[in-house]
C-alpha cells in the first residue's frame, strides 16, 4: 500500500464522511485500493429537471423495480416448479404449499403492472419527444425491451400449462406460422412440433427462465448506461427557460430515494391485488378438449388481435404486414422527426401518436367487450 | 325476512359497501389523528422561535384537512349507511336498535366535531393562542369519542361477547373482547395517519430545505408509536378472535378455491406488509426529507389505505358467514331461525318479507331464490362468482349440495324446501348453457336417490 | 421566546448525552423496523420452509424392504443392499441365524454403507462396521441405526427397534 500511494481527489474529499469517522476511514481505505472516484463521479452527475411533468420521470424506475420483483418471486416459483409436470407442480405450488398461491398472484400481477407502466412508459418518452437525437439508442434499445417483455409475459403464460394456457399460446403460433416462407419453420421451430405440445414447455421454460432474462438484464445495463451518459431530455418548454431558471434534482440519491416510497406503494398494489383478485389455476391442458368459453389473449396483445380480426380470410396476411409495419414505424421515430425544437413534423408525429394511442386504447376496449 | 333486492352487478352489493367503508376509514381515522396533530403541533409552535412560521405552515394543514375531512369524510360516511341499509337490512336494523343511544351520541359528537373544528379554521386569526390550543384539544376528545362509539359497534359485530338476543345486555355487547384492542390499535394508526398527511403538506413548502426538514421530521415521528405497538395489540387482538376464524385463517394458508388462498390469511398479510412498507417509507422520509416530494408523500397514505383495506377486510371476513356473529347470517337468516326445522323447510319466496309472487317451479323461481339468498355476498360474474363455482354442477348434485351449504362452515344454510332447491339449481345450470327446467331437475334428482337407495338396499355393506 | 431560548441553551449543554441517545434512538428505531420486515418477509420463509417429511414406517408403524427377499437372506451369514421408504438398508443374517437389518446410512458423512460378507464397509471414507453394527475402524463415530426385520406374507419388513430397556 504504502509504496503505491493513491491520490484521493479534492472533490472526493468534500464528499465522504469526516476522516475520523468509521466510515469516512472505510471509504477512504476503499477508495485508496480502488480508485474509482471517477466512476462515482459519472453518476453522481446525473440530474432530473424539475417540471410539472417530472412525476413521469418515475415511471422507468418503476419498471425495474417490478422487474426486480418478478427475478425474486420467479426464483420463488422455481423452487417448485417442474417443467416436467408442469401442471402438477403449479397445482402443487397453489394449493399445497404455503403463500404459493399468493407468490404465484404477485408473480402475475407484478408482470401485468409491469408491462402497463413500459406502455406508459413509452408513451410519455414520445410526447416528451425524448426519442430525437441523440437518443436513437435509449429509444430502440427501450422499445427491444418491451417487445422482450411482450414476449416474457407469452412464453410465460404456457408454464402452468392449463386449459387457458394451451389455447392462448396455440393460437398465438399459429399466427407465426401464417407469415409467408419461413412462417412454418419458425412456429415449428418454437413449438418443438408441429403443435403445441409437453415439447413446447421445455422451449418456453428456457426462455422463460434463462435466455430472455439474460437478455434484458444486458439490455437494461445498455439503456441504463446510455441515460447515464446523455443525461435525462428536456423537453422543449424546460429546454427553452433561462439557465437561472432551470430547476434540476440531482439522481443519485435525491430523486432516487424520493422515489423509493413510490417503489414500496407499487409493492403494497401488488399484495393488494393479489389479495383481492388471486391467479386462479384452469383445469390441466386438454389439447383433445374444446377450448375454454369466451378465450383471449391477455389485455396486451388484445389490440393486435382485435385488429386482425379485421381482416377476413386471405386479407390476414395483408392485415400482418400493416401491423408488422408499426414497430418498424416506432423503431424509425428519432431518424424522421430529428428536429429541436419542434418543427411541423414533430408536430404532425405527435398527432399521429395520440391517433396511435387513441387506436391502441379503442382496439384494446373492443377486444375486452367482445 | 327480506325486503326488495339491491343487485348490484358484477362487485355485489357487499364490494360496494367495502369500497366505500375503506376510503371512508381513511378519512375518518385522519379526521381523528389529525386533531391531535393539530393539537400538538399548535403547542409545539408556541415553544419553537419560528413558532409564527410553523403556524402558518399549520394553516395549510388546517385547509387541507378541513376539505379533505369534512367533504370527503361526510359524503363517504353517508355512502356507508346509504349502501349497507341497501345490502343488509335486517342488520341495519338491528345494530341501529340495539344501540339506538349510541348511535345517537355519535351524531351529537359528529356535530359537536364539526362546530368546534370550525370554530378553530375560522377563528384562526381572532382567537387568542390558548384558545386555539384550547379547541384544538377538544376537537380532538369529541372526535376520538366517536371512535370510542363506533368502535363499540363494529367489534360487536364479530364479537358479541356476553350479549344475546334475549338479555339485550348493551354493555357487555359494547365492550366486547375485540373491543379495546381494536380501540388502541385504531387510535394508533390515526396518529401515522396524521403524521403521513403532515408529509403531504410539508412537500408543498418549496422555498427553505431546513423548515422542510423540520416539519417532515415531525410529521414521521407519528408513525413511531403505532410501529412499536401495534404488534403486540394485534396479538391481544388475535386472542380475542373466535375459534372458527382461527381455524379459517390456518386452513386459508393454502389454495382453497381453484389455487386461491382463502381471503383471510390473503388480507391478514396485506396488512402486515403494508405496516412494514409504512415503516420503511417514513423511516426514508425521516432520513432524506429534502427527497420527498408530492408523489413520495402521496405513495406513503396511498400504502395506508391498502393498509387498511387488508385490515378491514380481514375484520369483515372474519365473521364469515354472520353478519352479527352467532346471531345473524349475511343474508339475513336469523340464528334462532336457522336452528328451527319447520321454519327452515317453509317454501322460500312465500316467507320473504317482499314476496315477488312468482308461481312456483317457473323459470323465474330460481332467480328470485338466487337474489334474495345468495346476492347479499355473491355475483354471477363478478365478486365471488357463482357461475365459476358452479361450473361443475349436474342437477343431483347441486340439489345435494344446497342442502348441506352450511356443512361448508362459510355458508348460511340454506332456507326452503327441495322444490326451492331443485328451481336454484336449474337457474345455475341454464346459466352453463344447460336448458333444464326446475321440474326435470326435481325429476334427476329423485331419479339418482331412489337408485341410490336401491344399491343401498342391495348391498348394504358397499354403500356404507 | 424565552421558552424556546431556554430550549436552545438546554441542547448545548446535554450534546455528548444527545447524541449517546440519538443513537439509541436510531438503534431502536433500527429494531422496529428489522421486525416488521422479518413479520412482511414471514410468509416467504414459510414458503421455502421444508414441508414435515412423514413417518418413514407410516401409519401401521411398518415398512416393505425393497429388493431384498427372504430367500436372499435364508443363509447364516449372506446379507444383501436394499431399500425401504426412500432410504437405504441392510439385511443380513448372522452366525447364529438371526435376521440383522442396519439404515445403511453412514454415521460418519452419510454415504450408503456396503455388506461386505464379514464387514459392513463405507466406500467413501473407509470405514467399518461389524456385522453387529459397531463402528470398528475407520472414521464413523457411533455404530448404524439398528432396525428390527420381520418376515410377512413371503416379503421382508422393517420397523423402529424397540428400545431395548424398560424403564
Amino acid at each position: 500500500m504504502d509504496t503505491q500511494q493513491t491520490h484521493i481527489p479534492k472533490e472526493a474529499e468534500a464528499a465522504l464522511p469526516p476522516a475520523d469517522s468509521r466510515m469516512g476511514k472505510f471509504y477512504r481505505a476503499l477508495l485508496k485500493r480502488y480508485p474509482i472516484w471517477p466512476v462515482i463521479q459519472f453518476f453522481m452527475g446525473k440530474k432530473v429537471p424539475e417540471h410539472k411533468h417530472s412525476a413521469w420521470y418515475m415511471l422507468g424506475g418503476i419498471a425495474l423495480f417490478l422487474f426486480l420483483i418478478q427475478l425474486v418471486t420467479g426464483v420463488l416459483l422455481m423452487v417448485y416448479y417442474k417443467p416436467g409436470q408442469p401442471w402438477a407442480s403449479v397445482n402443487r405450488i397453489v394449493m399445497e404449499v404455503p403463500f404459493g398461491a399468493l407468490i404465484r398472484s404477485i408473480h402475475h400481477w407484478s408482470a401485468n403492472l409491469m408491462i402497463l407502466t413500459l406502455f406508459l412508459h413509452m408513451f410519455s418518452t414520445l410526447f416528451m419527444k425524448a426519442y430525437r437525437p441523440p437518443r436513437e439508442g435509449t429509444w430502440i434499445t427501450g422499445f427491444i425491451l418491451l417487445t422482450l417483455v411482450t414476449l416474457f409475459g407469452f412464453s410465460g403464460y404456457l408454464l402452468p400449462w392449463d386449459d387457458l394456457a394451451f389455447f392462448a399460446v396455440r393460437i398465438g403460433v399459429s399466427e407465426m406460422e401464417k407469415l409467408p416462407v419461413l412462417g412454418t419453420f419458425a412456429a415449428d421451430l418454437a413449438r418443438g412440433g408441429p403443435d403445441v405440445s409437453m415439447e413446447t414447455i421445455g422451449r418456453f421454460y428456457a426462455l422463460h427462465v434463462v435466455i430472455l432474462p439474460l437478455l434484458v438484464l444486458a439490455l437494461i445495463a445498455l439503456h441504463l448506461l446510455f441515460v447515464q451518459i446523455q443525461g435525462v431530455s428536456e423537453p422543449d418548454t424546460f429546454a427553452a427557460l433561462p439557465l437561472e431558471k432551470k430547476k434540476y434534482r440531482k439522481f443519485f440519491s435525491d430523486f432516487m430515494i424520493g422515489e423509493i416510497p413510490v417503489w414500496l406503494f407499487m409493492f403494497g398494489l401488488l399484495i393488494a391485488l393479489s389479495a383481492a383478485a388471486p391467479r386462479g389455476l384452469a383445469p390441466e391442458a386438454n389439447p383433445m378438449g374444446a377450448a375454454p368459453e369466451g378465450i383471449k389473449p391477455e389485455w396486451y396483445l388484445l389490440a393486435p388481435y382485435q385488429a386482425l380480426k379485421l381482416f377476413p380470410g386471405k386479407l390476414e396476411l395483408v392485415g400482418m404486414a400493416i401491423m408488422g409495419l408499426g414497430p418498424l414505424l416506432v423503431i424509425a421515430l428519432p431518424f424522421i422527426d430529428k428536429n429541436v425544437p419542434t418543427d411541423k413534423r414533430g408536430e404532425m408525429i405527435t398527432q399521429m401518436a395520440i391517433a396511435g394511442l387513441i387506436g391502441f386504447l379503442g382496439m384494446t376496449i373492443w377486444g375486452l367487450l367482445s | 325476512m327480506n325486503y326488495p333486492v339491491w343487485n348490484f352487478p358484477i362487485l355485489g352489493g357487499s364490494l360496494v359497501v367495502a369500497i366505500i367503508a375503506i376510503i371512508h376509514i381513511l378519512i375518518s381515522h385522519l379526521a381523528i389523528g389529525g386533531g391531535a396533530f393539530l393539537a400538538v403541533a399548535e403547542i409545539w409552535s408556541n415553544k419553537m422561535a419560528d413558532g409564527e412560521r410553523i403556524r402558518k405552515w399549520l394553516h395549510k394543514f388546517a385547509t387541507f384537512f378541513l376539505v379533505y375531512t369534512t367533504v370527503f369524510g361526510a359524503i363517504t360516511g353517508v355512502g356507508i349507511w346509504f349502501s349497507i341499509q341497501l345490502a343488509s337490512p335486517e342488520a341495519t336494523s338491528l345494530l341501529i336498535h340495539q344501540f339506538v343511544f349510541a348511535w345517537a351520541t355519535e351524531w351529537v359528537t359528529f356535530i359537536g366535531e364539526l362546530t368546534v373544528l370550525y370554530l378553530y379554521y375560522y377563528g384562526w386569526n381572532s382567537n387568542s393562542r390558548r384558545m386555539q390550543v384550547f379547541l384544538a384539544v377538544a376537537y380532538f376528545v369529541i372526535a376520538w369519542f366517536s371512535l370510542f362509539i363506533i368502535n363499540g359497534i363494529l367489534t360487536f359485530m364479530l364479537t358479541p361477547g356476553a350479549w344475546t338476543l334475549e338479555n339485550k345486555d348493551i354493555a357487555a355487547g359494547f365492550f366486547n373482547p375485540g373491543y379495546f384492542p381494536s380501540l388502541f390499535i385504531r387510535t394508533l394508526t390515526m396518529f401515522l395517519i396524521a403524521g403521513l398527511a403532515g408529509i403531504l403538506v410539508a412537500t408543498q413548502i418549496k422555498d427553505d430545505e431546513a423548515f422542510k426538514t423540520k416539519i417532515i421530521r415531525f410529521s414521521a415521528k407519528w408513525v413511531i408509536p403505532a410501529a412499536i405497538l401495534v404488534p403486540g395489540l394485534v396479538v391481544w387482538y388475535w386472542f380475542t378472535l373466535p375459534e372458527s376464524t382461527l381455524a379459517f385463517y390456518d386452513a386459508g394458508m393454502v389454495g382453497v378455491d381453484g389455487g386461491k388462498m382463502e381471503g383471510l390469511a390473503r388480507f391478514f398479510w396485506l396488512a402486515v406488509t403494508s405496516g412494514a412498507l409504512i415503516v420503511m417509507g417514513a423511516s426514508v422520509a425521516a432520513w432524506k426529507p429534502k427527497a420527498v416530494h408530492l408523489a413520495t408523500a402521496i405513495s406513503l397514505l396511498l400504502v395506508a389505505q391498502v393498509g387498511i383495506m387488508g385490515a378491514e377486510f380481514f375484520r369483515e371476513m372474519a365473521r364469515k358467514p354472520y353478519v352479527i356473529r352467532g346471531v345473524l347470517y349475511s343474508n339475513a337468516l336469523w340464528q334462532h331461525n336457522a336452528e328451527n326445522s319447520a321454519y327452515m323447510n317453509r317454501p322460500y319466496l312465500s316467507e320473504a318479507k317482499w314476496n315477488p309472487e312468482i308461481e312456483e317451479m317457473s323459470a323465474e323461481h330460481g332467480e328470485w331464490i338466487y337474489r334474495l339468498q345468495c346476492a347479499t355476498c355473491h355475483t354471477l360474474d363478478g365478486y365471488r362468482d357463482l357461475t365459476y363455482r358452479t361450473r361443475n354442477w349436474t342437477p343431483a348434485f347441486g340439489v345435494r349440495f344446497i342442502e348441506k351449504l352450511d356443512e361448508q362452515k362459510v355458508m348460511p344454510p340454506f332456507q326452503g324446501t327441495l322444490k326451492d332447491r331443485a328451481a336454484l339449481t336449474a337457474y345455475f345450470l341454464n346459466i352453463h348453457g344447460n336448458p333444464v327446467t326446475p321440474a326435470q331437475v326435481l325429476e334427476l334428482y329423485e331419479q339418482e336417490e331412489r337408485a341410490k337407495a336401491a344399491a343401498m338396499n342391495a348391498n348394504p355393506k358397499e354403500a356404507n | 421566546m424565552t421558552e424556546s431560548k431556554k430550549e436552545e441553551k438546554k441542547q448545548a449543554s446535554d450534546e455528548p448525552k444527545n447524541e449517546k441517545r440519538r443513537k439509541f434512538l436510531l438503534a431502536a428505531a433500527g429494531g422496529v423496523g428489522v421486525a416488521w420486515v422479518g413479520a412482511a418477509a414471514y410468509p416467504v420463509y414459510k414458503y421455502l420452509a421444508p414441508q414435515p417429511v412423514p413417518d418413514p414406517f407410516g401409519e401401521d408403524g411398518k415398512a416393505l424392504v425393497d429388493k431384498i427377499s427372504p430367500a436372499d437372506v435364508a443363509r447364516p451369514g449372506t446379507g444383501k443392499n436394499g431399500g425401504y421408504a426412500s432410504r437405504g438398508i441392510i439385511v443380513l443374517r448372522n452366525g447364529d441365524g438371526d435376521l440383522k437389518a442396519f439404515d445403511s446410512k453412514c454415521t460418519h458423512a452419510g454415504c450408503n454403507v456396503e455388506f461386505q460378507g464379514d464387514k459392513i464397509h463405507c466406500n467413501c471414507h473407509g470405514g467399518n462396521y461389524d456385522l453387529t453394527g459397531k463402528n470398528i475402524s475407520g472414521p464413523p463415530p457411533k455404530p448404524l441405526t439398528e432396525l428390527k426385520v420381520f418376515e410377512q406374507d413371503g416379503a421382508l419388513y422393517v420397523s423402529r427397534l424397540e428400545p431395548e430397556k424398560k424403564g
